[in-house]
């Protein structure tokens, strides 16, 4: 039994915060539907499992419930395999009814009870959500399912190993990790975990096929997954799908040389442009460094589909130059010697000392050079 | 820089060369009227100065006389820095410049106009004109004394270098007010410059106001999603209770129940129904029975009724001739009790009868004795009459009236008072007499020893013929002694004419009359005593005689009547009366006596008749019942009827045990009504509840379709996905604000830092003007202290606690500052050796009497240390200043 195992696609999630990038990062979703039924193609698989979360919103907006269907149709030598996870479970005449009364695409199956479903040589038994969060372990009927003899068994289902990952997934719905034992199963499938992950030989998640956050996985993927046959230990193989790398960097600059090595890093990334990067800086530039940073970050923003810079923890430490280059004398100069006094001043609280750093880094970018030839 | 000499031709009204003479140190004055060409004589100053000699300008041309074809020619005597020069241009025509050193000319045209200016120390300008410095600063044209100085560049730089010598460089002040200009529209895009408030329509603004609209949005959406959340959780509820309550074991149970109890029900109603028929033949079985029974009582009782009557008729017809008996007892002895009554009756009339002659012969006993009282009563009215008719004659016979006394008293009163007054008026004569003139002292020719004389006349002493003395007593005693005999003569003339001989005799009759007087009082009194009037008491007279009469009259008739001679005694007559009375109290009481008796038979009678009446109504009933009773009971058919009725009675007994006895065996086979009722509650209990169920399925149904077409509807809507945008959406713009107000915050204080500093330095900048205005000031506004705006114009004065704003001040003050703060800048450029003439035309045209006393103090304390030019046409206002008065020649040559 060959399979691809996937989860998480998130299908509907908004990101507004990413602004005129927001249609992109969305389209990439539904685009990796695509790059996951080629890899079944290529590989010789003909069922693709979806371990829950297919969609983003319990009530997605039409098109969004439909544009994913029709995506999984265009492929119709594949079988999709879709389970109700955490944030799309199956309740009354909730989106998977509504999808069912329009009319499902013959080559998708909807696990929406707990019931064992034949596939060629193996049987799956799905473990549906109902509602967001469960209490029990919905996995637990598993090991009273009878199935024919001879046949792999493969569990599927969404939600957090118990004891592994402090909750840190999504759900609160525990899972046994010993269900593969319990259940007689040859391999759990499971989602909810947006890391492709093995918890054990047989219990895997696959991790989302295109990354929605971060802090996650950097890029998407899917396992391919082989069983030779009952009891045989499945192979498994994780396959990158994905298009954009979400990636989190924290470096220190203390000085415009630093600058330029942060530049040559970040731009040594293969598929640059391919980037969401949240960037955190810390470690204390002069005003004319921060003016030189700013340059690189603007470039570097550019070349990247997103960047994101964190710099609360950059400190201003304005140079004599700096203070030099908005004047030797006279009013801004003496206006300059405040801010920096006040920047500086413990007696104030951070945001206070932050605002009076903030305000001479624009004084340096508004006065100097144009003090008539100093500097 | 003092100007010396002035002279001006072809410019304005001097188409011929006019000088302006008498220039000096301290304030030059020229005063001349309106039209006299003073603003052209300043025109042409800063024309000669400030002008190339070929400059070929609109305001030279202006300056030029209107049609004539002279050239504009200045020429200006002046003294700088210990030497004197002089200047001469010629403008428009004949364009020539000469400029010497005492007396020597040192330049010519263009070299005279560039060395004047390097004397003053003006630097040229890249134009046609120098820039004026200093002196465009100081001087002050026709309407420009309401303005504050105005700097140009150079008067800036002399004005700044001359602080700068005195507080040393500060740079920066440039830029840090571009910066703050930059700054304040930068901020001004996001905020509000008064309030400090988001700026309608700016970024900040817009951010807030998304963020507003999109919480607003935020939370309908999540209102709508919790609606969906509460359908979709009711809609699993309704199906749970579908599930239950149409669950088909659970309804055969329900089935099977009611089918058992309506069967029970069924039976029990048919067992009821046979007992509802069987009830009423047992009543109508027990109605015979009792019907028989009734008349069985019927005919028994009627056959001792005939019994009963027949004895009673026996009996009432005895006792009816036995009361016949008693009425006729009765009715004798009522007679004999009237005929009694009567006798008594008669009797009693007679002693009536005698009780009335006697009361009329007491009323005429009485009459009798009121005669003797008329009598006197007739005789005192008598009397009094006859007193009062003479004292009425002896009063008209004696007139005396009081009116005629008191005249004459007051006449006598007024001789008294005359006779006073002339003695009082008389002259007191006391003559002593010694031994030897006894009998030589000769009053009017009189002798007299030793007296006392009140002289009312002219009074001769003859002093033993030694002297005479004619005494005359003062003017008016013969005029007093006139009034006195008038007096007198009056009271004669009054008791003439009332015929009294004096005044005693008059007094005598007074007193008579009055006497009569009081005696008629008593003789009006003794009348008013007896009842009547002097004018009733003939009438009254006539009246009583007329009624002894008729009393005597009536007398005489009564004892005709009575057979009598004479009035009777009268106690014998009591005493008969007294008598006559007791036999009757004792008749009236025997009568009464008799009245009871008859009042006894009378009760007696009727009780009598009553107990007759009802014997004979019983005998009449008891006949008539007899005759019914024994046509329906014969006496020859009672003993048969007896039986037939006795015989009905059994038969009926029979019939109803039978009937009785079926009527208890269907009760005992019917349940009764509580049991009844128990089955019937079931059944209608176990009916309502079968219905009930379908009804609350058809409503679970209608609920059910109804909640998922709404989840539906709210799915079909991507209320989750719809939700999740508005969110990010709206963290988005409030991270948005949150940028706007962190930037706006850091320009906020940048601007402020800065604007501090600009404040600081600009304050140093002008600590010498102000040091310099604070005499000039106080000379004319008591404690005012200036605070300056931008460049040197003053900004606000404070006097006292208050301050004002420059341009909200009135025009007279605002011009006097203006004045007084060009004087300021003079003072501190002569302090640095830079004396420059202060020139004002036409000033201080709002300064009112006080006011501009004052603004001549401080001219004249700033021209202690420069020259003060002042053109005015107010002669008479500005003579109070003093200094140099200037007048104006004409060239007659020229």
């Amino acid at each position: 039994m060959r399979f691809i195992h996937t989860a998480d696609w998130q299908i509907g999630k908004v990101f507004r915060r990413f602004q005129d990038k927001e249609p992109v990062l969305q389209q990439a979703r539904l685009d990796v539907i695509g790059a996951i039924a080629a890899l079944a193609a290529a590989e010789g698989a003909t069922d693709i499992l979806i371990a829950g979360d297919l969609y983003e919103h319990e009530a997605p907006s039409q098109r969004t419930l439909s544009e994913p269907l029709q995506r999984m149709r265009q492929h119709v030598a594949l079988r999709w395999h879709v389970l109700p996870g955490n944030h799309d479970p199956h309740r009354p005449q909730g989106l998977w009814d509504r999808a069912r009364s329009q009319g499902l695409p013959a080559n998708v199956v909807l696990h929406l009870e707990p019931k064992p479903h034949r596939v060629g040589d193996a049987v799956i038994l799905p473990a549906p959500l109902q509602r967001a969060s469960e209490t029990r372990d919905l996995t637990g009927w598993m090991d009273r399912a009878e199935t024919e003899p001879g046949l792999i068994r493969i569990g599927l289902a969404h939600g957090s190993i118990q004891g592994f990952g402090g909750g840190e997934g999504e759900a609160k719905n525990l899972i046994d990790p010993r269900r593969p034992e319990l259940a007689r199963l040859d391999y759990l499938a499971l989602g909810d975990w947006h890391r492709t992950l093995a918890i054990g030989e047989r219990v895997h998640y696959s991790g989302t096929p295109e990354p929605d956050r971060f802090g996650s996985q950097d890029e998407g993927s899917v396992l391919l997954v082989d069983i030779p046959g009952p009891g045989a230990p499945p192979r498994v193989d994780r396959r990158r799908v994905g298009r954009y790398r979400w990636t989190t960097e924290a470096h220190r600059l203390d000085s415009p040389e630093q600058i330029d090595d942060l530049d040559r890093l970040l731009r040594q990334a293969p598929d640059l442009a391919n980037h969401v990067m949240r960037l955190r800086l810390e470690g204390a530039l002069s005003l004319a460094a921060l003016a030189l940073l700013d340059e690189r970050l603007a470039q570097l923003e550019a070349a990247m589909l997103w960047l994101e810079i964190d710099r609360e923890a950059l400190e201003v430490r304005p140079a004599p130059e700096d203070l030099e280059r908005i004047d030797f004398d006279g009013v801004l100069r003496q206006a300059s010697d405040r801010l920096l006094a006040r920047s500086r001043d413990a007696g104030l609280d951070a945001a206070e000392r932050s605002l009076a750093a903030d305000a001479l880094l624009e004084l340096y970018r508004r006065a100097a050079g144009r003090n008539g030839g100093a500097a | 820089m003092k100007i010396l000499s002035l002279s001006v031709s072809g410019a304005g009204r001097f188409d011929r060369r006019v000088s302006v003479t008498g220039f000096g140190d301290g304030v030059n004055v020229l005063c001349e009227s309106n039209e006299a060409g003073k603003s052209t004589l300043f025109k042409a100053l800063r024309t000669c100065l400030f002008e190339r000699h070929s400059s070929n300008t609109q305001d030279l041309r202006d300056l030029a006389s209107e049609g004539l074809s002279l050239p504009v020619v200045v020429r200006l005597g002046f003294e700088h820095g210990g030497k004197t020069y002089e200047i001469e241009k010629s403008f428009l025509k004949q364009r020539r410049a000469s400029f010497r050193e005492g007396g020597r000319e040192i330049a010519t045209n263009q070299e005279a106009d560039e060395a004047l200016w390097e004397v003053l120390g003006v630097a040229p300008g890249s134009g046609r004109t120098v820039d004026q410095a200093q002196f465009g600063l100081l001087w002050v044209s026709q309407g420009k004394s309401f303005e504050q100085p105005a700097l140009s560049g150079a008067a800036t730089g002399a004005l700044a270098a001359a602080v700068q010598a005195e507080v040393g460089a500060l740079v920066g002040g440039e830029r840090a007010r571009l910066l703050l200009g930059e700054l304040r529209r930068d901020i001004g895009e996001f905020v509000t410059e008064s309030a400090g408030k988001p700026k309608a329509g700016g970024p900040l603004a817009q951010a807030l106001n998304e963020s507003a609209v999109l919480s607003g949005a935020i939370g309908e959406a999540e209102r709508k999603l919790a609606a969906m959340e509460a359908q979709i959780e009711r809609l699993g509820q309704l199906r749970r209770e579908r599930a239950e309550t149409a669950d088909p074991e659970a309804i055969r149970e329900d089935e099977a129940r009611l089918a058992a109890a309506e069967a029970e029900l069924t039976t029990a109603r048919a067992a009821r129904d046979r007992l509802t028929l069987k009830e009423p033949m047992l009543k109508a079985s027990q109605a015979a029975l009792e019907e028989a029974r009734r008349r069985e009582r019927e005919r028994a009782e009627r056959a001792s009724r005939i019994d009963a009557d027949r004895a009673l008729l026996a009996t009432a017809r005895a006792d009816l001739d036995r009361l016949a008996e008693q009425e006729a007892a009765a009715s004798g002895r009522l007679r004999e009790a009237r005929a009694a009554t009567d006798a008594q009756g008669a009797a009693e009339a007679n002693d009536e009868a005698a009780l009335a002659r006697l009361a009329s012969l007491a009323a005429l006993v009485s009459a009798a004795g009121l005669r003797p009282d008329q009598t006197a009563r007739r005789a005192a009215l008598a009397e009094a009459s006859r007193r009062l008719g003479e004292i009425d004659a002896a009063l008209v016979e004696a007139p005396a009236p009081d009116e005629l006394l008191d005249r004459l008293e007051a006449l006598e009163r007024a001789i008294a008072g005359q006779r006073a007054a002339i003695e009082a008026g008389a002259v007191r004569i006391e003559i002593a007499v010694q031994p030897a003139g006894e009998g030589r002292i000769l009053l009017d020719g009189k002798p007299t020893g030793a007296t006392r004389i009140n002289a009312s006349g002219p009074l001769v002493i003859d002093a033993g013929g030694l002297a005479t003395l004619t005494i005359v007593p003062p003017a008016g005693g013969e005029d007093e002694g006139r009034k006195l005999e008038a007096l007198e003569a009056k009271r004669a003339a009054l008791l003439r004419e009332a015929g009294f001989a004096d005044g005693a005799a008059l007094r005598l009759a007074v007193q008579k009359r009055r006497s009569l007087e009081q005696e008629r009082s008593g003789a009006l009194g003794a009348l008013k005593g007896l009842g009547v009037g002097p004018s009733t008491a003939a009438a009254e007279l006539q009246k009583l005689d007329a009624m002894l009469e008729a009393h005597d009259r009536r007398l005489e008739a009564a004892l005709a009547s009575a057979g009598l001679a004479a009035l009777p005694d009268p106690a014998a007559m009591e005493a008969e009366r007294a008598a006559i009375e007791l036999r009757r109290s004792e008749a009236r009481a025997a009568r009464a006596r008799l009245e009871g008796r008859k009042e006894a038979e009378n009760e007696a009678l009727r009780r009598l008749a009553a107990e007759r009446a009802r014997r004979q109504s019983d005998l009449e009933a008891a006949e008539r019942r007899l005759a019914i009773d024994l046509a329906l009971l014969p006496d020859a058919a009672r003993a048969s009827l007896a039986a037939e009725a006795q015989a009905a009675v059994s038969a009926a007994e029979t019939a109803f045990a039978a009937e009785a006895a079926a009527v208890e065996t269907l009760r005992r086979e019917t349940p009764d009504a509580e049991r009844m009722r128990q089955l019937e509650i079931r059944v209608e209990r176990l009916r309502s509840a079968r219905k009930a169920r379908e009804q609350r399925l058809a409503e679970l149904d209608r609920a059910i379709a109804n909640h998922e077409g709404q989840i539906e509807i709210a799915g079909g809507e991507g209320l989750g996905e719809e939700l999740a945008k508005l969110r990010d959406e709206a963290a988005l713009w409030e991270r948005l604000a949150k940028n706007h107000d962190k930037r706006v915050r850091t320009l906020q204080l940048l601007r402020d830092e800065i604007a501090a500093c600009y404040d600081e330095q600009r304050d140093r900048l002008h600590a010498p003007i102000k040091r310099h205005l604070k005499p000039y000031l106080e000379d004319v506004f008591s404690r005012a202290d200036p605070e300056f705006g931008e460049g040197y114009a003053v900004d606000r004065i404070s006097r006292g606690a208050a301050q004002e704003r420059f341009e909200l001040l009135s025009d007279g003050t605002k011009e006097q500052i203006a004045v007084l703060t060009r004087l300021a800048m003079g003072s501190l450029l002569a302090e640095r050796g830079q004396a420059v003439p202060i020139i004002l035309d036409d000033a201080l045209v709002y300064s009112d009497d006080e006011r501009i006393e004052r603004m001549f103090d401080a001219l004249g304390r700033a021209a202690g240390q420069q020259q003060v030019v002042v053109f005015t046409c107010r002669t008479r206002a500005f003579q109070r200043l003093g200094g140099r008065r200037l007048t104006l020649e004409v060239d007659r040559e020229s």
